[in-house]
């Protein structure tokens, strides 16, 4: 059932959301202000720049997220004690950062 | 040339970072009293009259009052000034950003975008979602969604930098729904290494 409800549409609206709602935005409005000055298309090179800068850790998380499942999915099958170890993590490692999402604002 | 922004909240997110550093929500409203020229008090916040009135009375021979949750004197004579431009004028304090070359911008703008992945609430709000998708999804759909969510960040950024998206400002329920989820599986992740040896099977 919530398998279904993720979905690519709705991943896409989530971080459009995120990004004009969530408190995030502070230094990249000052930043807007000096890049602001500039001429237009030095301008649009920047925001090119500094949005990739800032999605880079992102990208980052991902990529070792996907390596991460794979070698998990090879363990699997191998040994049951190391994925019950790093469920384990996993899942203290999603309840304390859901605890922080909800009392940093 | 085109200014893509309001400048003033520039000035107003500045003279916040000066004040109060490190605080996430900017105070407003923000008010500064000049006497006689010269910057002696900056009030944010609502409060009652009489504490206000009583605030004139007991005005500290110098330096310069803040009054938030808490009160406080600054005295750094430099501050005051930069402060007092950035009142009367705030524009004037990226004025001469203008004449300035594009590699001299573009180390200012970097290290704010260094600052700004590292610390924020995307970033939380990210890895919440993508690990609850490793947990309920396939490697290649958890791929493909949280390379959306990435897209979807990246251009919306990039509409609020050309002023196409005004910015919300309010802490949204979407970051709670996913906090929440997020709690829940984890929890329900923990149990079930507990119990059977392996977390959600996905």
């Amino acid at each position: 059932m919530i398998e279904r409800a993720i979905t690519v549409p709705l991943a896409f609206l989530t971080g459009v959301i995120v990004s004009i709602t969530l408190c995030s935005a502070g230094p990249y409005l000052i930043a807007l202000v000096y890049i602001g000055k500039l001429v237009f298309l030095n301008s649009i090179f920047l925001f090119l720049i500094y949005n990739a800068i800032f999605v880079f850790p992102l990208v980052v998380i991902l990529v070792t997220m996907s390596v991460a499942k794979e070698y998990v999915r090879v363990m699997r099958r191998k040994r049951k004690g190391i994925v019950r170890v790093l469920s384990l993590l996993e899942g203290i490692l999603l309840i304390v950062l859901a605890i922080y999402l909800l009392i940093s604002e | 040339m085109i200014s893509l922004l309001s400048l003033s909240i520039g000035g107003l997110i500045l003279i916040c970072e000066l004040l109060f550093p490190g605080l996430q929500y900017k105070p407003v409203p923000l008010i500064e009293v000049f006497i006689d020229g010269r910057s002696r008090l900056v009030i944010t916040g609502y409060f009652d009259v009489d504490y206000l009135k009583g605030l004139f009375v007991r005005l500290p021979g110098s330096g310069l009052l803040v009054v938030s949750s808490e009160e406080r004197v600054v005295t750094d004579e430099g501050l005051i000034a930069k402060l007092s431009e950035l009142f009367t004028n705030p524009e004037g304090m990226f004025g001469e950003v203008e004449e300035r070359a594009l590699v001299e911008v573009l180390p200012v703008v970097v290290s704010y975008a260094l600052v700004n992945s590292i610390n924020s609430c995307t970033f939380l709000v990210f890895i919440v979602l993508l690990l609850i998708a490793s947990h309920l999804v396939g490697r290649r759909r958890m791929g493909l969604i949280s390379a959306t969510f990435i897209l979807a960040v990246y251009f919306t950024y990039l509409l609020i930098g050309l002023n196409l998206v005004r910015i919300v400002g309010t802490y949204s329920v979407v970051g709670y729904a996913i906090a929440s989820l997020g709690l829940l599986l984890g929890f329900i992740t923990v149990l079930n290494a507990l119990r059977k040896g392996e977390g959600c099977s996905a």
